[in-house]
């Protein structure tokens, strides 16, 4: 087996020089140069105090080089080691954000989302006071604004495939289990618009009054109260349009 | 050419939907009778709907209902049954659904990053022993 | 007993803060604590894996925990691979450079290199990893392998096996003999898990044959003396060949008689006994109730085998199963397909009543899509007892193809084409096509989109875009130029019946006719307008579309032209083929297609008339029959024709999966009929007749076809042709 020392093709380099000229890398913008150089403090100098301010510094530079994943790795290594660090809040909250800022459109797969939501919501619990968790709350509704865009858009697709108990039963999950987010009122109005194709004429009016009594300024409230005077939502006579021709092509 | 036949929901059978009587029967009851409920209501009197329907396909035609049946039932405050009703396809009413929906987020793909982005470079980071 | 802390001293870290130390204890100041919480400490401690040694020792009221913190890697390198590159191994083994050094996560790691070996076929293997301690608690990291000698699979064999002969076995499992020709494969090395696969593909092979007692005593590899190969032998008890025996019915479902069910099945008594053909029984009795709206069937065939008189009885239990309805389907792992896209293909929809033939088949249509690299449809209980949940998890894969082909044909010379196509286009399941396609005498170039489910029905609609440039002047001295769209639709009509309606609309320019053309060429100069609607309807029960082997295809199509346009004219298009194996693996095909053309107010032009010869009409050269300018030897093309081909296929006795197949055939056919009048055309129908023999080889690069024909019936004008020669590649 091999008997001499593996050969180090790395200088080993005083922990001051190697910390300065990453920062100033990081500075100019090259966040792509920097992050392995922060790398290189922590790797040789891991027990000075710069290393562990050097790797929130990489993972930094990671998240700005939309290098996510390594990024994310280098917080849950950087929150292990330090959990009662100073700076642990912002590496939960940069966590969150690496997550966020990869959230996709509403037709797909919301893990990210998820992933996003429960990050930051970690970060709330754990530090009340800490200064992102203003901004974390603010994100916390967005993403679960948009896990409610999912359950709508399953429901939409039910309702016009006829399959009006898988609608409303998505729709119910939208009033059950996100009441605070900004896809209620629609979800109102597709339950009054299921019931009513049903025959359930008794929920139909119930749900087409819930929806007035919380928002009544809302355009969806207007389409219940169309659907329930008149028959027919707004604007819409019976019989499918060709615009749909239009919309299903492209 | 044969019509392709589906049925959906909780087509509940009648005969065990004539054994619950309104102002006796409980819960417990149409549980055991009719299983549990398709959806139940949201606001109001407390109601039980077993939701089903039977639609015909054929060709390149739409899916056509041929049977609808839905069930409600609403009990009162004790949870006894106070009513029942039966609906089929003539109560239901032909709907033009509103097409606009509350916009959502998130990064959609755009046609040049896929057409290119993703010829065999997919999932290019899973090792040889899948994680 | 217990001890009041006011003071917990931390000794012994270095990098690791003191006040992470503390949090991670369970033991706070100012609690009293009693030995279990110390230990608790401990434990909690070791658990983050970031020490190597603790002990926590109560002092008067202070505790004084003194921890030994484990070394942080700083370099990994691996020695000794030649076969896997440094990266690879890298990605594999968890620990990596300035993360925290333990005794368990190398060992670990040691096996995850070892596993990486096995499966690339060297089980004879060894990693031995060397540590290297440096100042400030660092350590370098190096795994020193041998990688050993591939351990290939040198023969397969089998003892015990009477009825079917060792080849044809060896080509039913995964695991294959190692060949030179076989690169592009990694079965040819030993692994366990693929050889109990194979054990499971004989068993069921052998009951699909009738052979009900059929078992593999034992599967076993043993290395050669040399220690380089391994030799495989499977030891099998075949046992006696069943038929079926008394078909019966147990039925507890009221309103259901075994009348009923008695066309379902195939598992006829007196036919030889297949264990598949029972478990399609059960899927279609299962369906045929479904319809009848009995949502929650258990259908289980229940054999009772006779072995005296050899055969197999099944009594089907039809029974009332566990009421469970669907509470919502996930959809998990689409990070480019939509979800509709997927959910469409569902034969269930939530609220619906569970059934696991429903939940295998909407797997199937899954993944008959092609987006995924895995599909996996499982369901586990609900909120309440009678609900069930279903997940649909699927790993995306690559649905874009840029293709490049090149291939040679006597026929056509060169021939070569390249394309990019993106099958789930926005991962709306959509398909988009560009493609360049040429030869000498034809280039074509064309744009092709279609949505599957238009308007949400079970309706694939597109359009197409093309422009066709065709040199015909070395066979009837002109050149054609046609530029055009089509949009279509296709829906099922049944099982295996399918309709497609399309509108056409093209105009064609017949140019640089040569000075020396036939008149009725020449005079067929310019360019004309086609509008055209058509429709084709098929129907298609063959086992495969690209090497058929059993199974029919008929289909018969008209177009109209006329509405608009320069032309009118209504065009008939019937094809068909029969496949059905006649011996083991020889298969008799019989395929024939014909056509017939008919002006409505005037006569049919060349650009629309028929063409055979040379790769519909072996035996002859490109448009070498049909109607001909006596003078000037151009080839017109024809009204009418038709080709039949008797095809019998058979393989040379070379393992299976060389792809390598013979051909012995005949064609017959003829061409005739035309509007234009002269004395100097030549329009035969007699019966043209050719016979041959061929080979075709499907090569990991590409298919090479080669046939050797003989024309024996023709007519003195026509072009023949002996030899054809086509290789085509994709890559």
């Amino acid at each position: 087996c091999s008997s001499d020392e593996p050969k180090l093709e790395y200088v080993e380099r005083p922990v001051e020089e190697l910390y300065n000229e990453a920062v100033d890398t990081a500075l100019e913008g090259d966040y792509k140069k920097a992050a392995p150089l922060f790398d290189e403090v922590e790797r040789q100098h891991p027990y000075s105090v710069w290393a562990t301010q050097a790797q929130l510094m990489a993972a930094y530079s990671q998240y700005q080089s939309n290098k996510y994943d390594e990024a994310i790795g280098a917080l849950d290594r950087f929150i292990q080691l330090n959990p009662s660090n100073a700076n642990v809040d912002y590496a939960y909250y940069l966590k969150g954000l690496c997550y966020y800022e990869q959230i996709v459109d509403v037709g797909r797969d919301q893990k990210l989302t998820r992933n996003a939501m429960e990050t930051l919501q970690e970060l709330v619990q754990r530090f009340p006071g800490s200064k992102y968790s203003r901004d974390a709350l603010l994100k916390i509704d967005l993403t679960r604004n948009h896990l409610a865009g999912k359950e709508m858009e399953i429901g939409r697709f039910y309702l016009r495939q006829g399959q009006y108990l898988a609608a409303i039963n998505r729709f119910k999950r939208v009033v059950e289990n996100y009441d605070t987010t900004d896809q209620v009122p629609e979800a109102l109005h597709r339950l009054t618009e299921a019931y009513a194709a049903l025959g359930l004429h008794e929920q139909a009016e119930r749900t087409a009054a819930v929806l007035g009594h919380n928002y009544p300024g809302s355009e969806w409230y207007q389409d219940s109260y169309a659907l329930m005077t008149t028959g027919a939502n707004r604007g819409t006579g019976s019989g499918e349009g060709l615009l749909g021709l239009g919309l299903w092509v492209f | 050419c044969s019509p392709r036949v589906a049925t959906h929901g909780n087509m509940v059978d009648i005969d065990s939907l004539a054994a619950i009587e309104p102002g006796q029967s409980d819960k417990g009851r149409v549980l055991a009778l009719l299983g549990s409920p398709s959806t139940e209501s949201e606001f109001g009197q407390e109601t039980w709907m077993y939701i089903a329907n039977r639609t015909e396909q054929t060709a390149f035609f739409a899916e056509d209902v041929i049977e609808q049946r839905v069930i409600y039932i609403a009990f009162d405050g004790d949870g006894i049954v106070d009513s029942i009703g039966r609906l089929n396809q003539e109560d239901g009413k032909r709907i033009e659904f509103v097409n606009r929906k509350t916009e959502t987020a998130g990064q959609k793909i755009s046609f040049l990053q896929q057409l290119f982005g993703n010829i065999g470079r997919f999932n290019q980071e899973n090792s040889p022993l899948g994680n | 007993q217990t001890m009041q802390v006011d003071e917990i001293e931390v000794v012994g870290t270095q990098r690791v803060d003191p006040e992470t130390v503390r949090s991670y204890m369970s033991v706070k100041v100012g609690d009293v604590a009693d030995a279990a919480m110390l230990d608790r400490s401990l434990k909690a401690l070791f658990g983050t894996g970031l020490f190597a040694d603790v002990s926590i020792r109560p002092e008067g009221r202070r505790l004084i925990v003194t921890v030994v913190e484990n070394p942080v890697i700083n370099r990994i390198a691996f020695e000794g691979n030649k076969r896997i590159k440094d990266e690879d191994l890298g990605r594999e083994v968890q620990l990596q450079p300035r993360r925290v050094f333990t005794r368990t996560r190398v060992q670990q790691d040691v096996q995850r290199i070892l596993d990486v070996y096995r499966l690339s076929g060297r089980f004879a293997a060894s990693v031995e990893p060397k540590v290297i301690q440096l100042e400030q608690n660092r350590v370098d990291l190096v795994f020193e392998i041998d990688e050993g000698p591939l351990t290939r699979i040198r023969s397969i064999s089998f003892i015990g096996n009477k009825v079917f002969s060792d080849s044809k076995l060896r080509d039913k499992i995964q695991t294959k003999e190692y060949a030179f020709w076989r690169i592009l494969t990694t079965t040819d090395t030993y692994d366990p898990d693929r050889l109990s696969f194979d054990r499971e593909l004989l068993r069921r092979f052998y009951l699909s044959e009738g052979y009900a007692d059929f078992k593999v005593v034992n599967a076993v590899a043993e290395l050669t003396p040399d220690q380089k190969d391994f030799v495989v032998t499977f030891t099998l008890e075949e046992g006696e060949q069943y038929t079926f025996g008394e078909i019966d019915y147990d039925i507890r479902l009221k309103g259901i008689e075994a009348e009923a069910l008695q066309p379902l099945i195939e598992t006829i008594p007196g036919e030889t006994y297949d264990a598949d053909l029972v478990d399609d029984a059960v899927d279609e009795i299962t369906d045929y109730l479904g319809t009848l709206g009995f949502a929650f069937v258990d259908v289980r065939p229940q054999p009772n085998q006779d072995r005296e008189g050899r055969t197999v009885g099944i009594t089907y239990f039809v029974g009332e199963g566990p009421k469970v309805f669907v509470e919502r389907i996930d959809i998990e792992g689409n990070v480019r397909t939509l979800d509709r896209v997927i959910r469409r293909e569902f034969q269930l929809a939530e609220g619906d009543a569970f059934n696991t033939s429903k939940m295998r088949r909407s797997n199937r249509r899954i993944r008959n899509l092609g987006f995924f690299k895995s599909v996996d449809v499982t369901n586990r209980e609900g909120s309440q007892p009678d609900r069930t949940v279903i997940t649909a998890t699927v790993e995306e894969q690559s649905t874009g193809e840029i293709s490049f082909g090149i291939g040679f044909s006597t026929v056509d010379s060169v021939i070569g084409d390249i394309g990019i196509r993106e099958r789930n286009l926005l991962g709306r399941g959509q398909d988009l096509r560009l493609k360049f396609s040429g030869s000498t005498n034809r280039q074509q170039f064309d744009v092709g989109f279609t949505e599957p489910y238009f308007m949400d029905r079970d309706v694939s609609a597109g359009f197409d875009l093309f422009r066709i440039l065709r040199d015909e002047t070395d066979d009837s001295s002109f050149k054609e130029e046609s530029t055009g769209a089509r949009l279509r639709a296709g829906y099922d009509l049944a099982e295996d019946l399918r309709h497609s309606v399309n509108y056409l609309i093209k105009t064609t320019e017949i140019k640089d006719v040569e000075d020396d053309a036939s008149r009725f060429v020449r005079d067929q100069e310019g360019s004309e307008t086609v509008s055209q609607i058509g429709h084709v309807l098929t129907y298609d029960t063959r086992d495969s579309r690209s090497d058929p082997t059993e199974g029919y295809f008929a289909s018969i199509g008209n177009d109209l032209a006329g509405l608009g346009g320069t032309v009118a004219h209504l065009r008939t298009n019937v094809r068909g083929a029969y496949y059905v194996p006649i011996y083991e693996d020889y298969v008799l095909g019989l395929i024939g297609e014909g056509g017939y053309i008919f002006g409505l107010d005037d006569d049919v032009g060349i650009a629309e008339r028929y063409f055979v010869g040379g790769n519909n009409f072996r035996g002859f050269a490109r448009n070498g029959i049909g109607p001909r300018d006596s003078d000037s030897g151009d080839a017109l093309g024809g009204n009418t024709y038709y080709v039949g081909t008797a095809e019998v296929g058979f393989p040379l006795g070379l393992p299976g999966d060389l792809g390598i197949k013979g051909f012995v055939f005949t064609d017959v056919g003829s061409l005739y009929g035309i509007d234009d009048s002269g004395s100097e055309i030549v329009d035969s129908s007699k019966l043209r007749a050719s016979v041959g023999t061929g080979l075709a080889w499907a090569t990991a690069f590409g298919l090479i076809r080669i046939d050797v024909a003989q024309a024996v019936l023709k007519e003195d004008v026509d072009d023949t042709e002996i030899f054809r020669f086509s290789f085509g590649t994709r890559f």
